[in-house]
């Protein structure tokens, strides 16, 4: 089996916020607004506490067999065969993330940034740097994630402040948006928005045992939570349902629209640069994500030679779409959607299936 | 061995990066406009105009001033923005780049007929920011754009900050950004409303002839009607109204300066009222909003009842009078003469747009709190229920101040004091 190396739940925790709050910068503002109106930001906790009970559920699992990971628990659960089904699935819903987000800001940079880059140029330095990180491995992750975390929260949390010179408390009305009922269920629906966390199981082996799984899950989660929803919040102080809907990045064109004075404005500098770094970051935690599960479901040692045809791979996935519409409309929607299958209830089906069948795994010895 | 490749394939890739970015443009491959104006076309769908600093140093090496530039315009019939500034770049030797465009200036006949086709689609472009700002102008938006040349600076930049800055100093127009424009466009709480802009011949200035016997305030003039010579050729002043995207009216000063009362976007204004002891006498107050304004909002039977109360303070700047009303007995008369001038205003301007039926004050923002879902919101659309709504407004108003006046003593004449 691959050797991972050892990281502590801090790191773990920085890894997981990462992976999850990225898509505050993406296009997920304007499509929930487009669904539910005005309630994005109290519709992000209702996920959350979804995602906040999958999570619990996975952690049941993961204690029911200490010191496995979830490819492990799969097989041991499930047997090879279905074991190996389920691991094989998680492992293409990650490829397929990171192929699709890949694409997804490729065709964002292109729109505001890079507008006569290539859009191979952006996807390919995308992949590489992920292929480069699988190299490093996953400790390089994590610890890089640590590191980047707090500039890129501090710059977050900076642009939200300055906003707040726009804030508009009538903009979060009518209270409801389109209906409480389209709310809540968009919001069970959308707790694969708060799926990477999966990403703990995949690498419990990393961790030191359940119970810091348990604490680095729910603390990344709830802050992750907090996160998010204090972004969409100020999104909806800031502009009008009618807006939002319209707007392709919502926190890019918001940091075009500060201006204090004539020279403290177009920050917009600022949000690229934290957007790159943290995307960046969040690509390779998928795309070592996949090779990981590869490796573990092909028990293979060495995770680098797998990461070259890796590539190769989520590149040929990041430029299967046609035009960002379908991008948007048909694979980050279908990721969203079909994300929680994968990603939350397949865990939980083998949890219960390790119930029926009384399957568990050898408590850890404490050396 | 595999230590040399590493470092070759290492050094290929760092060469690799020293061509920088292959699609990078320096700043002299750009041509940075200023202004972009957009009239009806004539040989196509819409016109277009853009002002352009020619970066020429004009008289430099030769005792002129170095970096000093001058701006030139050019005029294009296209259907879109886009098509027409390509049409541009087919006669100019720099790309266009309008990232860094202040002013988006739109003719009224345009204006008149519906901005929603090219608003829409120009905002679809990076480079337009949204803090650009919209202004109508009266006459063609081609005319404006070329007569733009501040006579105060040659940095046109600035100028066009400081211009729409005036309007937090006076009050007179309003400053509506592209982002407040095209927000107003969309949204069910309220309809847009833009500055005006209009070119001053000057013939209302007259050299001769008596002032007029009633009281004529600042404010009460339309954009292009000011009684003044010199100066810009140009004047913002007042606002256009629009029912979706199409101008439907249009206010002048004082009413300009209601609504920003209204919207709770009044900073200050020099604001003249006729002594309420002698008609003849002018007094100016230096009118600041003390806070905002308290809106409230019921339904009676579906008709919306509309209860606004206008926050004001001031300071006396001019007093031609002998009465004291720096004095705690004569202050509270002056007071409330012009709670009710002020509220005279605010009424006359609310009348004006319920008649066009636009809500341009934002109480929509207060209405839609009492609707718990987006349907019920929309399906009640406020946007059209506004003519019907009952408007109740109150003005209170404070002197703070008297300047650097506490009292004014009648002037002495060899017959011994003026009454």
């Amino acid at each position: 089996m691959i050797k991972e190396g050892k990281f502590g739940v801090y790191e773990a925790v920085c890894l997981v916020i990462i992976a999850i709050c990225n898509k505050i910068f993406s296009t997920t503002p304007g499509y929930i607004t487009r669904t539910i109106g005005t309630t994005g930001w109290y519709m992000t906790l209702i996920s959350c506490t979804t995602a906040i009970t999958f999570f619990a559920l996975i952690y049941l699992l993961l204690k029911r067999f200490p010191g496995k990971n979830i490819v492990e628990i799969y097989d041991a659960s499930l047997g090879r065969v279905v074991g190996f089904v389920f691991s094989f699935l998680l492992m293409v819903s990650f490829l397929s993330s990171v192929g699709i987000y890949s694409r997804e800001f490729t065709e964002i940079m292109k729109t505001y940034a890079l507008p006569a880059t290539p859009p191979s140029v952006i996807i390919g330095a995308l992949i590489f740097t992920a292929s480069v990180a699988v190299f490093l491995g996953l400790e390089t992750i994590a610890r890089v994630a640590k590191l980047a975390l707090f500039p890129a929260l501090l710059g977050y949390f900076l642009i939200l402040v300055f906003s707040s010179e726009y804030f508009e408390l009538h903009n979060l009305f009518p209270i409801l948006g389109y209906g409480l009922d389209k709310t809540v269920i968009t919001g069970i629906l959308r707790a694969s928005a708060y799926d990477e966390v999966i990403i703990l199981a995949v690498f419990a082996g990393s961790l030191q045992g359940a119970g810091h799984i348990k604490k680095a899950g729910f603390t990344s989660l709830l802050l992750s939570g907090f996160i998010i929803s204090l972004g969409l919040l100020c999104f909806s102080l800031v502009f009008e349902y009618t807006n939002i809907q319209e707007i392709t990045i919502v926190a890019y064109i918001l940091t075009r629209s500060l201006k204090y004075g004539t020279f403290f404005q177009r920050l917009d500098p600022i949000f690229l640069l934290l957007w790159i770094i943290t995307t960046t970051i969040y690509i390779s935690i998928l795309f070592y994500t996949t090779v990981s599960i590869y490796c573990k479901l092909f028990r293979l040692q060495d995770a680098r030679p797998v990461a070259i045809p890796m590539a190769v791979l989520a590149v040929s996935v990041a430029i299967i779409p046609k035009d960002f519409s379908s991008v948007l409309s048909v694979y980050v929607e279908g990721i969203r959607t079909y994300g929680n299958i994968t990603f939350f209830i397949m865990p939980v089906i083998a949890l219960i299936i390790a119930v029926i069948r009384k399957k568990k795994g050898e408590p850890e010895c404490a050396d | 061995m595999r230590r040399l490749v590493s470092v070759v394939l290492l050094l290929v890739f760092i060469i690799s990066l020293l061509t920088a970015c292959w699609d990078a443009r320096e700043i002299d491959e750009w041509s940075y406009v200023y202004i972009i104006g957009v009239d009806k076309g004539v040989g196509n769908a819409l016109r277009f105009t853009f002002q352009l600093p020619s970066l020429k140093h004009e008289g430099a090496g030769a005792g002129g001033q170095l970096g000093a530039t001058s701006q030139y315009t050019t005029s294009i019939d296209a259907p879109t923005m886009y098509a027409g500034v390509n049409i541009a770049e087919s006669f100019t030797s720099r790309r266009l780049n309008y990232m860094h465009t202040k002013y988006i200036v739109i003719s009224e006949d345009l204006a008149r007929e519906g901005v929603e086709r090219f608003i829409n689609s120009m905002v679809r472009s990076r480079q337009i920011r949204r803090i650009a700002h919209i202004i109508i102008v009266k006459g063609k938006a081609s005319k404006f754009v070329e007569e733009f040349k501040p006579l105060l600076t040659s940095a046109i930049s600035k100028a066009q900050e400081g211009f729409m800055d005036m309007h937090l100093d006076t009050g007179l127009f309003i400053n509506t950004s592209y982002q407040d424009f095209f927000r107003d466009l969309k949204t069910t709480y309220r309809m847009p409303a833009a500055p005006l802009a209009a070119f001053n011949d000057f013939s209302n200035y007259r050299t001769s002839g008596n002032p007029p016997e009633e009281f004529k305030s600042e404010g009460d003039y339309y954009a292009g009607e000011l009684p003044r010579s010199g100066g810009n050729k140009f004047e913002f002043f007042g606002t256009a109204l629009f029912n979706g995207d199409k101008m439907v009216g249009e206010l002048n000063g004082d009413e300009s300066r209601a609504l920003l009362m209204l919207r709770g976007e009044f900073n200050r204004g020099s604001i003249s009222i006729a002594d309420p002891k002698d008609k003849e006498l002018r007094i100016t107050i230096d009118t600041k909003a003390q806070k905002k304004p308290d809106i409230k909002i019921d339904f009676h039977e579906g008709k919306p009842v509309v209860n606004v109360k206008i926050f004001l303070e001031g300071d006396i700047q001019n007093l031609q009078s002998l009465t004291e009303y720096e004095s705690l007995e004569f202050k509270p008369v002056l007071e409330e003469v012009f709670e009710v001038y002020i509220k005279g205003i605010i009424d006359k301007t609310i009348d004006k747009c319920k008649n066009l039926n636009v809500d341009v004050f934002g109480f929509g923002e207060k209405a839609v709190m009492h609707f718990l879902t987006i349907q019920e919101w929309e399906e009640y659309n406020w946007l059209s229920r506004f003519k019907d709504a009952e408007v109740n407004t109150e003005v209170e108003f404070a002197i703070r101040r008297t300047g650097t006046l506490l009292k004014t003593n009648p002037t002495r004449y060899s017959e011994g004091e003026k009454k």
